[in-house]
């Protein structure tokens, strides 16, 4: 080889090969299919990319967007589920985008309606954390 | 508190900051006086507003998540902060930047 190749490239190599079998193999176990083929750990060695890929795309089916209640659908897949959690995991949050008109007492036992204040401009609405 | 340093400022920009609470009106009351808030604090003893704002409970304390909606004049919510830690809250200045022109 004419090329000269740094042990540093090396290195960012092999822990490229690493992460992606290391991902091939969780997605292989989350997503397997009886009677599929199984992803094979020693071509994703020698040519890592394509193996992930066809792997993903077997995985994709099944993986559905997170649905607003859960209630509805509590035999969702666990690997759909799994595939979905993010990195950190967060709780799915259902923010509205229009903000709900609610009347509420406030201190000194006013009543306090949103849609009437926000007549007189906007509203920064705080939600606080006040024990007991 | 911050907030308070800064109602002011929310005041002259035009907009009301309203802060919100999962307990009860005299918790609330209570909470004020010692932590010396003057803007109004509403008492959401039955959590339907926080529920309404999808904010309740995200912590699993029975409380809301500490949390900032900016709601423009047309009701829609322009900007929004939900945070997971029980100790974070946005700050004024963030909320600030955040207020319709």
């Amino acid at each position: 080889m004419s090329q000269r190749i740094s042990p540093h490239t090396w290195v960012i190599l092999g822990l490229g090969v690493a992460l992606v079998a290391g991902f091939a193999l969780l997605l292989a176990f989350l997503g397997r299919e009886p009677g599929g083929p199984a992803p094979m750990i020693t071509p994703a060695l020698a040519n890592p990319s394509p193996t992930v890929e066809q792997v993903a795309e077997r995985a994709t089916p099944t993986a559905q967007p997170p649905t607003p209640s859960p209630s509805t659908s509590p035999l969702s897949t666990p690997a759909a589920e799994t595939l979905n959690t993010s990195p950190i995991p967060t709780p799915v949050l259902a923010l509205p985008e229009t903000a709900p008109d609610f009347t509420l007492e406030q201190t000194g036992g006013v009543a306090f309606t949103l849609s009437e204040q926000l007549a007189q401009g906007p509203v920064v609405l705080v939600f606080f954390r006040i024990g007991g | 508190m911050e907030l308070q340093n800064q109602y002011e400022t929310f005041r002259q920009s035009g907009a009301e900051i309203v802060s919100l609470a999962v307990a009860s009106l005299e918790s609330v009351e209570g909470w004020c006086q010692r932590a010396g808030i003057r803007y109004p604090v509403l008492a959401d003893p039955e959590h339907r507003v926080a529920e309404a704002y999808g904010v309740y409970n995200l912590l699993g304390d029975g409380l809301a998540a500490p949390a900032v909606f900016v709601v423009g004049t047309d009701g829609r919510i322009v900007w929004s902060q939900v945070s997971l830690d029980p100790g974070d809250q946005p700050g004024a200045q963030t909320i600030l930047e955040h207020l319709p022109q």
